[in-house]
């Protein structure tokens, strides 16, 4: 075996075997495949016009490839599969028509193979998942077949989100990558390692945010659960009604605010992995009363704050109302938790001819400038956060519906008031 | 509403979500302690400078205010050296060398035995 390592730099292949070891999945799935079969060595390769390498590997049989070694090409059977983009199952090579003389079984030691193609959503080809054994196996049956297809889907499946989401390793992060990068897009053009210097960058604060939105969603969602299995804990004690009470008021609260950083997170996963916002669009649907209950739940949850509105809609508006309804909890939600408390936030909606616009101001402490133009990227908090704050993706969410209308969020912040305000074409 | 104490061992709880917060009191009380409460870490800081007898602080990390839990609980290990300290949070990824000196990590949410486990080891 050894022998037929090759030793190149694996500069090139690293994102890919980066990105498979980030699918926690795969060893599982090796794990399955191998016990299911009975097969003695399982693996994910990345699979290249001149490149076999071994991104994730189970090897009870002493084949002697871990995760990074390569293998040539030309002397594995995944080759032609990435050519053909089919399969290639053997049950026993030595009563095999095909692959009885074939040379590679006799190289590798192996009566029965499978290989299944990992073919990305773009049609673009992965590499295999394969696995071999030096004892013949019943691998045609069709579950094994299936079985491996789904594996290989759901491995195609795993790529292309980490893809969407721009995972930094599997992308190229560092600057210095990028020359790496560039110089081996001839081989993995099918890829499209698009690497310019701006694109590194910008993938770079995406793979930034990745690490932000597990940290985050894994501590915001846990806290408002700690208050609700606390409330479940004094509601047991049988306390008075009035104590009770206040536990349940608080406890709707804290399942207000996981439904709502749920809500935020599907949004910005949908944002992000399934090609934008979907508008349903309706020039004859209700804005008004879908905006009047926003603010009605939001005072729910603030009474002793004041919050006016002010409703002027002169001409129909050609939008999704519960988009609308959605951007006005956003920022209703945002002047409360950063306005001032004992002074009223503003609401004015208003259209008139072909101009829809809606705004929601509060006093409170300036924002301050250097800060505005990160305020609407997804994941920004303001500097301390307390345990009631969201993720950081309501701003970043209603400049994302803003965008969907073809209209723009804008903010003005001074020490009178702060203001955002969204405009749109109103037809 | 007080509890004959059996320990005469007073914990300082520091936690902005009131529901967590009366949840704690409740707990350390039932253990035998007293409780002294701050919704935030300038009122515990406050509170420890009034009330001396305070010889245990159980605070969480993430609070409003100029001060959050880890910052308070350093200056509780500097300003007040024989104060048992007990962080609580729901980030997971805490690192010793986050926490001061011989202070004990409660990841969140916590169960009741869990709490009074941890106070103990400084009893």
């Amino acid at each position: 075996m050894s022998q037929d390592l090759i030793d190149q730099p694996l500069s090139d292949v690293e994102p890919e075997i980066a990105a498979i070891a980030r699918i926690a999945a795969v060893p599982r799935i090796l794990d399955v495949v191998c016990q299911t079969t009975g097969m003695g060595f399982a693996a994910v390769a990345r699979v290249t016009t001149d490149r076999w390498v071994a991104c994730s590997v189970r090897d009870d049989i002493k084949f002697g490839l871990r995760p990074g070694d390569e293998l040539k090409v030309e002397t594995t059977i995944c080759d032609e599969i990435r050519l053909s983009g089919q399969p290639v199952v053997i049950d026993h090579v030595a009563e095999d028509a095909v692959f009885r003389g074939h040379p590679t079984p006799a190289m590798y030691g192996f009566q029965s193979y499978i290989s299944m193609p990992i073919v990305l959503s773009d049609g673009t080809f992965f590499g295999t998942l394969c696995a071999i054994d030096p004892k013949p196996a019943k691998v045609s049956a069709p579950a094994t077949v299936g079985m491996f297809k789904l594996f290989a889907e759901l491995i195609a499946f795993h790529l292309d989100a980490s893809d969407k989401l721009a995972a930094p390793e599997a992308r190229g992060v560092a600057v210095d990558r990028k020359l790496a990068a560039s110089d081996a897009r001839g081989r993995v053009a099918d890829r499209k390692l698009a690497l310019s210097e701006a694109v590194v960058l910008e993938q770079k604060s995406e793979g930034e945010l990745r690490e932000q939105f597990i940290a985050v969603l894994g501590h915001d969602l846990r806290n408002p659960l700690a208050a609700i299995e606390a409330g479940v804990r004094l509601l047991a004690r049988d306390p008075p009604p009035e104590r009770a009470k206040y536990l349940i008021e608080q406890m709707r609260k804290s399942i207000g605010r996981m439904s709502e950083l749920i809500n935020n997170v599907l949004e910005f996963a949908r944002g992000r992995l399934g090609g934008g916002l979907l508008l349903k669009r309706d020039a004859d649907a209700e804005l008004q009363p879908a905006l009047e209950q926003v603010i009605a739940e939001l005072q729910a949850t603030a009474p002793d704050r004041v919050i006016e509105a002010e409703f002027s809609l002169a001409s129909p508006v050609d939008c999704d109302p519960s988009r609308i309804a959605q951007m006005l909890s956003n920022l209703l939600g945002n002047a409360l938790s950063h306005g001032a408390t004992d002074a009223p936030i503003r609401i004015r909606v208003a259209s008139a001819g072909p101009d829809f616009s809606m705004s929601v101001s509060n006093k409170g402490t300036p924002i301050q400038p250097d800060v505005i133009p990160q305020l609407f990227r997804p994941f920004f908090r303001a500097a301390r956060q307390t345990e009631q704050e969201g993720l950081g993706l309501g701003l970043y969410i209603a400049a994302e519906i803003a965008r969907a209308h073809e209209g723009d969020l804008t903010v003005f912040s001074t020490e009178e008031e702060t203001r955002f305000t969204f405009h749109m074409p109103a037809q | 509403m007080r509890t004959i104490s059996t320990l005469h061992i007073v914990v300082l709880v520091v936690e902005d979500e009131p529901i967590i917060r009366m949840d704690a009191v409740d707990i350390i009380r039932c253990a035998g302690f007293e409780v002294a409460e701050a919704s935030n870490a300038d009122d515990a800081i406050r509170v420890m400078e009034h009330q001396p007898e305070i010889q245990i602080v159980f605070t969480d990390i993430n609070m409003p205010g100029n001060v959050d839990g880890l910052q308070f609980a350093q200056s509780v290990r500097d300003r007040w050296p024989p104060v048992g300290i007990v962080v609580t949070s729901g980030h997971i990824g805490l690192a010793a060398d986050d926490l001061p000196r011989d202070a004990r990590f409660l990841p969140k949410p916590y169960g009741a035995g869990q709490l009074r486990q941890a106070l103990h080891a400084f009893v």
